[in-house]
């Protein structure tokens, strides 16, 4: 783990008393071999310092003969510290290596492939700080991430959201490709197994540019890791489990290539999760069990001038849906709403009975790239996305034969291709210019309407070209975007269709400038527009597992959004800080209104929503911060804060996540040389939800709930046995099985959240064979 | 070469395990029947009195059953003191010919119950006695056929009526269990 080359060069003359040696060098990071900036370098004995700059370099002057102890330490990398002795110029080249114990992951700049735009604000979460999220779903994994919350409808499902935005206004990349799935409805999860990756990285800003004008909040993205640096046979194994809804989750990747073809490079990964009830400190909730199967292989064969790279996941999950989210008659809505607890608390199970969805995805996409030398890359992609979102309500079907079927059944297909050209100009200019073709028909079945069957094809080009001097990048781009619906409805025996088509311009600029070694500023604004999806037009009917009707509005717009980001990064030795603001203004920004009608049933009352369009802003704040208090002792503080207001009828939007922080203090002791293979970590963490204040009470069936604060310890260690390293993790969550509700749940209005759970997860790195390169 | 076989017989087990328990617990429904456009609809419930000539109705319509087309929904005037037989018919009209769903009904009539409750307005002191005339196989009542005996005071009341579908559970007599297929309050005028 502590692998470092140390170059020492000197040339040796007898002169001990002048004091005008030099002592330079660089500093590297360890993988990429790209040189760090802001390391440190110190010389104990002289109490004196230095840091690298952009070029990795160091330099400390008018240095007498002797010999000293060098210190050089970054923030997320192992500290190195080196004798040397200084008689003329010396020279000293440092590779620091990742520290792998580090929980949380070092906000990374600017990233070449697939995030493009350096002057927007970019958050990972990799290696321990993704580790200890395995076995949870992707919008629960990013919670980590400051700025990003959960929209929830119970304990198995969770959409992420960005700065108050989520769905189709904060895009999810998934090989490659936009992720294609029925992204509109609130119960509806993303199909990811966050498993396939060990990078979940989420580009704040209106990201529309390159990945399609309706991305106005930001974008995730989930890219598989890359084929590239792989020789021999090696894995990982994953192991969890969790006590409160006593889930086991496993997950084994292999990948590898062979010794005759060292080219050709595979990957094979899959995941399992089977989950029971969820218990809340008082009572269990029933029907909240859910099994998730997921695997994916990548097939690469890369050289230098020319690669391609195939890529196939398939998603199942099937998931139970609280009874009481789904009053069996609405007059006992009230009721169930008022109710401290849900009236029917069942024994703990496995089994998922009626009132669950079923929902199955399959990606496939095939990346072909030439590298034309000194000109540049060119890339085609191509997809194919399957998307299948069966939906059984509590009720099954009135009909005995179809008394096992789903009331809404859709079937989603996408295929879409990419024609990408990255050029080099020089040493100053680069850019992307773009086309993109997509395609998608979604077929509605079942017992009940929902939305129509539609077709839909879009069309769009891009130039996105940036310009870098020393510390300053400028970025700028366009995009043009046509996109065609058309709609097929049928009431019996009954056709009629009707077609929609929206066209716009989109476009970003920003900067990025370091004011010094340590210090980054970045601010960008974009334009986007996004077309209305056809569930907000023409959505008419009773959403799965709720009280809730929606009804659509085929006389929407399109929306017009603007969003504004700017974030300062300041890193050294010791202090790690990142704050971002935003703040976005949204034309005709589509909502779900409260129409404060009941609709009269045969089943009694429905709530009524319609979607109606007004202009909105949001604007907030985000925060990270890491102190490295003492060597083994670091502190970490973040917080998020988002306002949401709609400026047409001045009152405050409904479902913002509340204001939330967290601080915790990791321990990490250092061992003796005897023990140096193990490493042991320890975290307490105190996270404190604020009520949501900013809200009408009278939009809402409940008052926002109370907020929260919540505990949680974490223990971890490195443990080799053998030649075989094993990651071990033990987390409590809601170590004090706190009663609480969360605003952004749409439980919150039948239940409480769970209560503590215990989580130990085993990683086991296999490195089973390796070739010399 | 001991720790090649080593970590290749740990990711066999490993992958034993985890991809077993895959086969082993996938909900799969029997039938993934797509039913594409079947849609199934309840838009009229029709309850009829009947006592000699005198033929009392009241009907709950919703045109496209809980779509944006309003319900209505008309009472019941019933004559004080008489014994009634009770009916209560259940159409789709979105289909041709219109779908009599009672039959659907009488088929799984041991996984169906109505309910039929009349509650007086406060301030009337109206009784109604109801009783549910037919069986099902293992002799438990259904609902679709039923007795109303008007008390002799005049006045207002509420009839509540619902249907309960028990499926894939024992069928009882609890009104508040089963899912309901409908349930509704229908206003009743006891008059000379």
């Amino acid at each position: 783990m502590m692998v470092f080359c140390l170059t020492i060069t000197h040339a040796q003359t007898d002169t001990s008393k002048i004091c005008t040696y030099t002592f330079k060098g660089h500093v590297y990071e360890g993988i990429s071999q790209k040189p760090l900036l802001g390391a440190i370098i110190y010389i104990q004995e002289l109490n004196k310092g230095t840091e690298t700059n952009e070029k990795g370099e160091y330099r400390m002057a008018s240095l007498c003969a002797g010999k000293f102890l060098v210190k050089v330490s970054y923030l997320g990398y192992k500290p190195l510290e080196q004798t040397i002795i200084i008689n003329k110029f010396t020279h000293m080249d440092i590779v620091l290596q990742a520290d792998t114990n580090v929980l949380e992951s070092v906000v990374i700049m600017g990233e070449r492939q697939e995030i493009y735009l350096v002057s927007q604000p970019i958050n990972t979460l990799e290696a321990k700080a993704l580790d200890r999220t395995r076995g949870l779903n992707l919008a629960e994994s990013l919670r980590e991430i400051p700025g990003m919350f959960t929209f929830q409808t119970g304990p198995s499902i969770a959409k992420p959201v960005l700065h108050g935005m989520h769905s189709n206004r904060l895009l999810i990349m998934n090989g490659g490709l936009r992720l294609e799935t029925q992204q509109w409805g609130a119960e509806h999860a993303p199909e990811i197994d966050p498993f396939i990756t060990n990078k979940l990285t989420v580009v704040k800003g209106a990201s529309g540019l390159r990945y399609g004008s309706d991305a106005i909040a930001g974008v995730i993205i989930v890219e598989p890791k890359s084929l590239k640096n792989m020789s021999g046979l090696g894995g990982e194994l994953n192991l969890g489990g969790f006590s409160n809804n006593r889930m086991g989750v496993g997950s084994l990747m292999l990948e590898g290539n062979i010794a005759r073809l060292p080219d050709l490079k595979w990957r094979v990964q899959g995941s399992y999760k089977h989950a029971g009830s969820a218990e809340a400190p008082k009572y269990i909730l029933s029907n909240t069990s859910y099994r998730e199967g997921n695997y994916s292989a990548s097939l690469g064969y890369l050289k230098k001038k020319f690669s391609v790279e195939a890529y196939f996941s398939r998603f199942n999950t099937t998931l139970g849906i609280l009874p009481d989210a789904q009053p069996n008659n609405t007059k006992d809505l009230a009721l169930a709403i008022q109710r401290a607890q849900p009236r029917l608390a069942e024994p703990f199970t496995y089994a998922i009975n009626r009132g669950y969805q079923n929902v199955t995805h399959h990606l496939f996409s095939l990346k072909t790239q030439f590298n034309i030398s000194t000109i540049g890359k060119l890339s085609l992609t191509l997809g194919s996305q399957w998307n299948h979102r069966q939906e059984y309500d509590r009720h099954p079907p009135l009909k005995d034969s179809l008394k096992s079927s789903p009331q809404y059944d859709f079937k989603l297909a996408t295929q879409s291709a990419e024609l990408v050209f990255d050029h080099f100009q020089g040493q100053h200019f680069q850019g992307l210019i773009g086309v993109v073709y997509q395609q998608q028909v979604n077929e509605w079945g079942g017992t009940r309407f929902l939305i129509p069957t539609y077709f839909s094809n879009s069309y769009g080009a891009f130039i996105i070209e940036k310009w870098k001097l020393n510390r300053l990048e400028l970025e700028a781009g366009m995009r043009y975007d046509v996109k065609n619906y058309n709609y097929l409805f049928r009431r019996g025996s009954q056709f009629s269709d009707s077609s929609y088509r929206y066209q716009n311009f989109s476009g970003n600029m920003g900067a990025s400038f370091r004011l010094s070694p340590h210090f980054t500023l970045k601010s960008n604004v974009g334009a986007t527009f996004r077309p209305p999806t056809p569930n907000e037009m023409f959505v008419n009917g009773q959403v799965h597992g709720s009280v809730f009707v929606e009804v659509g509005n085929a006389n929407l717009k399109a929306e017009q959004g603007y969003k504004f980001v700017s974030s300062a990064n300041y890193q050294s030795s010791r202090l790690s800080f990142e704050a971002t603001v935003h703040y976005a203004y949204i034309n005709n920004y589509i909502y779900l209104q409260p129409t404060l009608l009941y609709r009269e049933t045969r089943v009694g009352q429905l709530l009524e929503f319609a979607y109606t369009q007004t202009n909105a802003s949001f604007y907030g704040i985000d925060l990270n911060a890491i102190f490295a208090l003492t060597k083994q002792v670091n502190l970490v503080a973040k917080g998020s804060a988002v306002n949401a207001y709609n400026e047409t009828f001045s009152d405050y939007m409904v479902y913002i996540p509340p204001y939330r922080g967290e601080v915790s203090a990791r321990w990490q002791p250092e061992f003796s040389q005897f023990l140096k293979k193990n490493a042991l970590y320890g975290q307490v963490t105190g996270s404190f939800t604020a009520t949501q204040t900013r809200v009408n009470p009278n939009s809402d069936f409940a008052p926002p709930p109370q907020g929260y604060a919540l505990a949680a310890l974490e223990l971890g260690a490195d443990v080799a046995i053998g030649k075989q390293l094993i990651n071990i993790n033990f987390q409590v969550n809601n170590l004090f099985n706190t009663s609480y509700r969360e605003y952004m749940n749409r439980y919150r209005y039948f239940a409480d959240e769970p209560g503590r759970n215990f989580i130990l997860r085993v990683k086991i790195p296999l490195s089973i064979y390796k070739y010399n390169v | 070469m001991k720790k090649l076989i080593y970590t290749i017989s740990t990711a066999a087990i490993m992958a034993t395990l985890v991809l077993s328990s895959c086969t082993k617990d996938e909900v799969k429904p029997k039938d993934q029947g797509t039913g594409a456009g079947d849609e199934e609809a309840i838009t009229r419930i029709m309850l009829t009195f009947t006592s000699g000539t005198d033929v009392r109705t009241a009907t709950f319509t919703d045109p496209d059953d809980s779509g944006p087309k309003p319900s209505t929904i008309t009472g019941l005037t019933l004559k004080k003191g008489l014994a009634y037989i009770g009916t209560v018919s259940i159409f789709d009209d979105t289909k041709t010919p219109i779908k009599f769903v009672n039959e659907e009904i009488a088929e799984e009539a041991d996984a169906h119950r109505f309910h039929y409750v009349y509650s007086p307005s406060t301030t009337s002191g109206t009784t109604m006695a109801l009783a549910i005339t037919d069986l099902d196989k293992n002799n438990q009542p259904i609902g679709l056929t039923y007795t109303a005996t008007v008390g002799s005071v005049t006045g207002m009341g509420k009839l509540r009526v619902t249907l309960r579908h028990f499926d894939g559970i024992t069928k009882t007599n609890n009104i508040e269990e089963g899912e309901a297929d409908f349930d509704l309050e229908f206003d009743v005028t006891v008059v000379d």
